[in-house]
Protein backbone atom coordinates (compact mmCIF):
# COMPACT_ATOMS: atom_id res chain seq x y z
CA UNK A 1 0.00 0.00 0.00
CA UNK A 2 1.35 3.51 -0.74
CA UNK A 3 1.37 5.83 1.98
CA UNK A 4 0.00 9.17 -0.37
CA UNK A 5 -3.73 9.46 -0.47
CA UNK A 6 -5.55 7.62 -2.15
CA UNK A 7 -9.16 8.17 -3.67
CA UNK A 8 -10.96 5.10 -5.01
CA UNK A 9 -14.07 5.63 -7.06
CA UNK A 10 -17.38 4.06 -6.51
CA UNK A 11 -20.24 3.94 -8.46
CA UNK A 12 -24.17 3.09 -7.12
CA UNK A 13 -26.65 1.31 -8.25
CA UNK A 14 -28.42 4.42 -9.52
CA UNK A 15 -25.01 5.66 -11.24
CA UNK A 16 -23.56 8.06 -8.83
CA UNK A 17 -20.20 8.89 -8.36
CA UNK A 18 -18.59 9.07 -5.21
CA UNK A 19 -14.95 9.90 -4.39
CA UNK A 20 -13.75 8.28 -0.74
CA UNK A 21 -10.14 8.36 0.61
CA UNK A 22 -8.33 5.24 0.51
CA UNK A 23 -8.64 4.96 4.16
CA UNK A 24 -12.42 5.46 4.96
CA UNK A 25 -12.72 2.43 1.89
CA UNK A 26 -10.36 0.12 3.78
CA UNK A 27 -13.23 0.07 6.65
CA UNK A 28 -14.95 -1.41 4.46
CA UNK A 29 -14.48 -4.98 4.08
CA UNK A 30 -16.03 -5.97 1.49
CA UNK A 31 -14.58 -4.14 -0.80
CA UNK A 32 -11.26 -4.33 0.98
CA UNK A 33 -9.88 -6.83 -1.47
CA UNK A 34 -10.21 -4.99 -4.29
CA UNK A 35 -8.69 -1.34 -3.02
CA UNK A 36 -5.51 -3.05 -1.64
CA UNK A 37 -5.34 -4.81 -4.89
CA UNK A 38 -4.40 -1.32 -6.21
CA UNK A 39 -7.70 -1.46 -7.88
CA UNK A 40 -8.15 2.12 -9.76
CA UNK A 41 -11.63 1.33 -11.77
CA UNK A 42 -14.58 3.20 -10.05
CA UNK A 43 -16.16 0.24 -8.05
CA UNK A 44 -19.49 -0.80 -9.08
CA UNK A 45 -22.13 -1.18 -5.65
CA UNK A 46 -24.81 -2.18 -7.19
CA UNK A 47 -26.97 -2.71 -4.12
CA UNK A 48 -26.64 0.71 -2.74
CA UNK A 49 -28.33 3.56 -3.99
CA UNK A 50 -26.80 6.64 -4.28
CA UNK A 51 -28.56 9.00 -1.53
CA UNK A 52 -27.49 5.81 0.64
CA UNK A 53 -24.31 5.68 -0.49
CA UNK A 54 -23.73 9.47 0.40
CA UNK A 55 -24.74 8.83 4.27
CA UNK A 56 -22.54 5.79 4.46
CA UNK A 57 -19.65 8.21 3.52
CA UNK A 58 -20.65 10.71 5.79
CA UNK A 59 -20.50 8.53 8.53
CA UNK A 60 -17.38 6.91 7.38
CA UNK A 61 -15.47 9.80 6.87
CA UNK A 62 -16.58 11.18 10.76
CA UNK A 63 -16.09 8.12 12.54
CA UNK A 64 -12.72 7.43 10.40
CA UNK A 65 -10.03 7.76 13.12
CA UNK A 66 -12.35 9.50 15.74
CA UNK A 67 -13.75 6.52 17.19
CA UNK A 68 -10.29 5.49 18.28
CA UNK A 69 -9.70 9.20 20.05
CA UNK A 70 -9.25 8.99 24.00
CA UNK A 71 -10.37 12.67 23.97
CA UNK A 72 -13.17 12.58 25.84
CA UNK A 73 -14.51 15.95 24.15
CA UNK A 74 -14.29 14.51 21.01
CA UNK A 75 -16.32 11.89 21.68
CA UNK A 76 -19.05 13.39 23.49
CA UNK A 77 -19.14 15.42 19.94
CA UNK A 78 -19.32 12.25 18.04
CA UNK A 79 -21.94 11.19 20.12
CA UNK A 80 -23.87 14.15 19.35
CA UNK A 81 -23.21 14.27 15.78
CA UNK A 82 -24.27 10.77 15.56
CA UNK A 83 -27.73 11.16 17.15
CA UNK A 84 -28.30 13.86 14.62
CA UNK A 85 -27.43 11.71 11.88
CA UNK A 86 -29.52 9.08 12.58
CA UNK A 87 -32.61 11.20 12.50
CA UNK A 88 -33.60 10.02 9.69
CA UNK A 89 -36.82 7.59 8.53
CA UNK A 90 -37.79 4.54 8.91
CA UNK A 91 -36.75 3.51 5.37
CA UNK A 92 -33.48 5.36 5.30
CA UNK A 93 -32.29 3.51 8.45
CA UNK A 94 -33.16 -0.22 7.31
CA UNK A 95 -31.29 0.84 4.04
CA UNK A 96 -28.74 2.32 5.99
CA UNK A 97 -29.03 -1.17 7.72
CA UNK A 98 -28.76 -3.28 4.58
CA UNK A 99 -25.94 -1.10 3.30
CA UNK A 100 -24.00 -1.56 6.08
CA UNK A 101 -23.87 -5.34 6.27
CA UNK A 102 -23.79 -5.32 2.09
CA UNK A 103 -20.20 -3.24 2.63
CA UNK A 104 -19.11 -5.00 5.93
CA UNK A 105 -18.96 -1.58 7.45
CA UNK A 106 -18.77 -2.58 11.54
CA UNK A 107 -19.56 0.33 12.66
CA UNK A 108 -21.94 1.53 11.05
CA UNK A 109 -23.95 -1.90 11.31
CA UNK A 110 -23.45 -1.69 14.74
CA UNK A 111 -24.62 1.87 15.27
CA UNK A 112 -27.99 1.64 12.98
CA UNK A 113 -28.71 -1.66 14.70
CA UNK A 114 -28.41 -0.52 18.26
CA UNK A 115 -31.03 2.41 17.58
CA UNK A 116 -33.35 0.31 15.85
CA UNK A 117 -32.94 -2.12 19.00
CA UNK A 118 -33.38 0.92 21.04
CA UNK A 119 -36.82 1.93 19.30
CA UNK A 120 -38.57 -1.79 20.61
CA UNK A 121 -37.15 -1.91 24.17
CA UNK A 122 -39.50 -1.86 26.59
CA UNK A 123 -42.48 -2.02 24.56
CA UNK A 124 -45.33 -4.30 24.22
CA UNK A 125 -45.78 -6.84 21.33
CA UNK A 126 -48.90 -4.35 19.89
CA UNK A 127 -46.32 -1.42 20.09
CA UNK A 128 -43.53 -3.47 18.48
CA UNK A 129 -46.34 -4.40 15.48
CA UNK A 130 -47.31 -1.04 14.91
CA UNK A 131 -43.23 0.25 15.11
CA UNK A 132 -42.83 -2.24 12.10
CA UNK A 133 -45.93 -2.35 10.60
CA UNK A 134 -45.59 -5.95 11.62
CA UNK A 135 -49.25 -7.89 11.09
CA UNK A 136 -49.98 -10.60 13.95
CA UNK A 137 -49.74 -13.81 11.66
CA UNK A 138 -50.25 -16.21 14.49
CA UNK A 139 -53.39 -18.35 14.44
CA UNK A 140 -55.58 -18.22 17.49
CA UNK A 141 -54.63 -21.65 18.22
CA UNK A 142 -50.97 -20.59 18.13
CA UNK A 143 -50.79 -17.92 20.02
CA UNK A 144 -52.55 -19.59 22.56
CA UNK A 145 -49.83 -22.69 22.74
CA UNK A 146 -47.26 -19.87 23.24
CA UNK A 147 -48.51 -18.04 25.66
CA UNK A 148 -49.01 -21.50 27.19
CA UNK A 149 -45.86 -22.00 27.00
CA UNK A 150 -44.00 -18.65 27.78
CA UNK A 151 -44.70 -18.62 31.78
CA UNK A 152 -43.71 -15.63 31.34
CA UNK A 153 -45.98 -13.94 28.99
CA UNK A 154 -49.13 -14.69 31.14
CA UNK A 155 -49.21 -11.31 32.34
CA UNK A 156 -49.05 -9.55 28.90
CA UNK B 1 -17.18 -12.01 6.38
CA UNK B 2 -16.17 -13.37 3.03
CA UNK B 3 -18.78 -15.21 2.83
CA UNK B 4 -20.65 -11.82 1.81
CA UNK B 5 -19.41 -12.16 -1.41
CA UNK B 6 -20.81 -15.54 -1.86
CA UNK B 7 -23.87 -14.31 -0.66
CA UNK B 8 -24.53 -11.13 -2.60
CA UNK B 9 -26.77 -11.80 -5.30
CA UNK B 10 -25.06 -9.48 -7.87
CA UNK B 11 -21.68 -10.60 -7.29
CA UNK B 12 -20.83 -13.94 -9.99
CA UNK B 13 -18.84 -16.82 -9.82
CA UNK B 14 -15.30 -16.64 -11.05
CA UNK B 15 -13.05 -13.62 -12.49
CA UNK B 16 -10.53 -15.90 -14.25
CA UNK B 17 -9.02 -14.02 -18.37
CA UNK B 18 -10.46 -16.73 -20.45
CA UNK B 19 -13.69 -15.87 -19.30
CA UNK B 20 -13.15 -12.43 -19.30
CA UNK B 21 -14.10 -12.25 -23.44
CA UNK B 22 -17.63 -14.10 -22.47
CA UNK B 23 -18.41 -12.18 -19.35
CA UNK B 24 -18.13 -8.84 -21.42
CA UNK B 25 -20.66 -9.89 -24.04
CA UNK B 26 -22.93 -10.39 -21.24
CA UNK B 27 -22.65 -6.72 -20.13
CA UNK B 28 -20.38 -7.68 -17.22
CA UNK B 29 -17.20 -5.34 -16.43
CA UNK B 30 -14.77 -6.73 -14.53
CA UNK B 31 -11.99 -5.12 -12.23
CA UNK B 32 -8.32 -6.00 -12.28
CA UNK B 33 -7.02 -8.21 -9.04
CA UNK B 34 -3.36 -9.03 -8.52
CA UNK B 35 -4.03 -10.94 -5.89
CA UNK B 36 -6.25 -13.90 -4.84
CA UNK B 37 -9.28 -13.72 -2.23
CA UNK B 38 -8.88 -16.98 -1.02
CA UNK B 39 -12.06 -19.40 -1.94
CA UNK B 40 -14.16 -16.53 -3.22
CA UNK B 41 -13.56 -14.73 -6.32
CA UNK B 42 -15.72 -12.17 -7.66
CA UNK B 43 -16.41 -10.06 -10.36
CA UNK B 44 -18.93 -7.14 -10.66
CA UNK B 45 -21.36 -6.82 -12.83
CA UNK B 46 -21.10 -3.06 -14.16
CA UNK B 47 -24.83 -3.23 -15.33
CA UNK B 48 -26.87 -4.27 -12.79
CA UNK B 49 -30.03 -4.02 -14.86
CA UNK B 50 -28.71 -6.92 -17.18
CA UNK B 51 -28.85 -9.39 -13.80
CA UNK B 52 -32.38 -8.26 -11.73
CA UNK B 53 -31.65 -9.90 -8.83
CA UNK B 54 -33.76 -9.76 -5.86
CA UNK B 55 -33.27 -7.62 -3.82
CA UNK B 56 -30.49 -9.37 -1.19
CA UNK B 57 -29.60 -11.81 -3.47
CA UNK B 58 -30.86 -15.48 -2.34
CA UNK B 59 -28.57 -16.97 -3.80
CA UNK B 60 -26.53 -20.35 -2.64
CA UNK B 61 -27.62 -19.23 1.03
CA UNK B 62 -30.09 -21.67 1.50
CA UNK B 63 -31.27 -20.23 5.08
CA UNK B 64 -30.01 -16.89 5.06
CA UNK B 65 -31.34 -14.73 2.86
CA UNK B 66 -35.03 -16.40 1.74
CA UNK B 67 -36.65 -13.91 3.69
CA UNK B 68 -35.75 -10.89 1.08
CA UNK B 69 -36.38 -12.85 -2.00
CA UNK B 70 -40.02 -13.71 -1.17
CA UNK B 71 -40.39 -9.59 -0.30
CA UNK B 72 -38.95 -8.24 -3.01
CA UNK B 73 -42.65 -9.59 -4.77
CA UNK B 74 -44.41 -6.70 -2.84
CA UNK B 75 -42.49 -3.76 -1.10
CA UNK B 76 -45.31 -2.81 1.13
CA UNK B 77 -44.40 -5.11 3.37
CA UNK B 78 -43.17 -4.14 6.91
CA UNK B 79 -39.55 -2.60 7.19
CA UNK B 80 -38.35 -5.81 9.48
CA UNK B 81 -39.29 -8.46 6.88
CA UNK B 82 -37.52 -6.76 4.23
CA UNK B 83 -34.61 -7.43 5.91
CA UNK B 84 -32.76 -10.33 5.26
CA UNK B 85 -32.88 -12.59 8.51
CA UNK B 86 -29.36 -12.70 9.31
CA UNK B 87 -29.53 -8.81 9.68
CA UNK B 88 -32.76 -9.46 11.65
CA UNK B 89 -31.49 -11.72 14.04
CA UNK B 90 -28.19 -9.80 14.31
CA UNK B 91 -30.49 -6.57 15.29
CA UNK B 92 -32.50 -8.60 17.86
CA UNK B 93 -29.54 -9.60 19.32
CA UNK B 94 -29.20 -5.56 20.86
CA UNK B 95 -32.01 -5.70 22.39
CA UNK B 96 -32.41 -6.84 26.21
CA UNK B 97 -33.31 -9.82 27.70
CA UNK B 98 -36.97 -9.05 28.82
CA UNK B 99 -37.72 -7.45 25.35
CA UNK B 100 -36.36 -10.53 23.76
CA UNK B 101 -39.21 -12.26 25.06
CA UNK B 102 -41.75 -10.10 23.61
CA UNK B 103 -40.96 -10.60 20.34
CA UNK B 104 -41.28 -14.10 20.43
CA UNK B 105 -45.19 -12.67 20.08
CA UNK B 106 -45.15 -10.56 17.83
CA UNK B 107 -45.40 -12.15 14.33
CA UNK B 108 -43.71 -15.61 13.09
CA UNK B 109 -40.76 -14.07 11.45
CA UNK B 110 -39.87 -12.16 14.25
CA UNK B 111 -40.73 -15.32 15.96
CA UNK B 112 -37.84 -17.23 14.14
CA UNK B 113 -35.63 -14.57 14.61
CA UNK B 114 -36.03 -14.34 17.83
CA UNK B 115 -35.58 -18.37 18.60
CA UNK B 116 -32.43 -18.07 16.84
CA UNK B 117 -31.09 -14.83 18.53
CA UNK B 118 -31.86 -16.32 21.86
CA UNK B 119 -29.67 -19.20 20.94
CA UNK B 120 -27.05 -17.29 19.11
CA UNK B 121 -26.59 -14.42 21.92
CA UNK B 122 -29.21 -14.24 24.72
CA UNK B 123 -28.16 -17.62 26.27
CA UNK B 124 -24.57 -16.57 26.26
CA UNK B 125 -25.42 -12.77 27.62
CA UNK B 126 -26.00 -11.91 31.10
CA UNK B 127 -28.76 -9.39 31.82
CA UNK B 128 -28.47 -6.53 32.40
CA UNK B 129 -29.05 -5.80 35.92
CA UNK B 130 -32.39 -4.02 35.97
CA UNK B 131 -33.85 -2.48 39.63
CA UNK B 132 -36.95 -4.28 40.96
CA UNK B 133 -40.32 -2.19 40.60
CA UNK B 134 -39.43 0.57 39.05
CA UNK B 135 -40.83 1.52 35.28
CA UNK B 136 -38.65 0.59 32.98
CA UNK B 137 -39.35 3.69 30.94
CA UNK B 138 -37.76 5.62 33.33
CA UNK B 139 -34.69 4.18 32.78
CA UNK B 140 -33.18 5.90 29.94
CA UNK B 141 -30.69 8.04 32.25
CA UNK B 142 -29.80 4.91 34.04
CA UNK B 143 -26.70 5.49 36.52
CA UNK B 144 -28.71 7.73 38.86
CA UNK B 145 -29.62 3.94 40.48
CA UNK B 146 -26.60 3.13 40.84
CA UNK B 147 -26.18 5.92 44.01
CA UNK B 148 -29.73 5.24 45.73
CA UNK B 149 -29.19 3.14 49.17
CA UNK B 150 -31.54 0.17 48.88
CA UNK B 151 -34.86 1.01 51.15
CA UNK B 152 -34.72 -0.23 54.48
CA UNK B 153 -31.10 -1.85 54.69
CA UNK B 154 -30.71 -2.95 58.29
CA UNK B 155 -28.36 -0.36 60.03
CA UNK B 156 -25.49 -1.29 60.89
CA UNK B 157 -24.26 -1.43 64.77
CA UNK B 158 -21.80 -1.50 66.81
CA UNK B 159 -21.77 -4.03 69.17
CA UNK B 160 -22.86 -2.41 72.44
CA UNK B 161 -20.04 -2.87 75.15
CA UNK B 162 -20.81 -5.21 77.94
CA UNK B 163 -20.68 -3.17 81.42
CA UNK B 164 -21.41 -4.94 84.34
CA UNK B 165 -24.54 -2.91 84.94
CA UNK B 166 -26.44 -4.54 81.59
CA UNK B 167 -24.74 -7.59 82.39
CA UNK B 168 -26.98 -7.46 85.21
CA UNK B 169 -30.17 -7.13 83.26
CA UNK B 170 -29.32 -10.81 81.38
CA UNK B 171 -28.25 -12.33 84.33
CA UNK B 172 -30.45 -14.42 86.60
CA UNK B 173 -29.28 -17.00 89.66
CA UNK B 174 -29.80 -20.42 88.64
CA UNK B 175 -29.04 -22.24 92.09
CA UNK B 176 -30.96 -20.15 94.32
CA UNK B 177 -29.97 -21.28 98.03
CA UNK B 178 -26.61 -22.46 96.98
CA UNK B 179 -24.75 -19.15 97.68
CA UNK B 180 -25.87 -18.83 101.41
CA UNK B 181 -25.05 -22.21 102.48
Amino acid sequence: MSSKKKVITLRSSDGEIFEVEEAVALEWLTIKPLVESGCTDAIPLPQVTGNILAKVIEYCKKHIGASESEDRKILYELESWDADFIKVDQGTLFDLIRAADYLTIKTLFEFTCQTVADTIKHKTIEEVRHIFRESNDFTPEEEKEIRGKSWWLQGL
Amino acid sequence: MMDYFAECGSFKGVYEDEVAAEEEVLGLGFVRLSQGLGRKRIVISSAPEAFPCPSGGGFGAPLKRQRSQRLSLDSERSYLESLPQDVLIRILCFVEHNDLRQLFMVSKNIRDASVIAEQWHFAYATPRKVPAFRNPLELDDSGEFSDIEPPNAPLRLFRRQVTRKNLADVTTVLFPGVEET
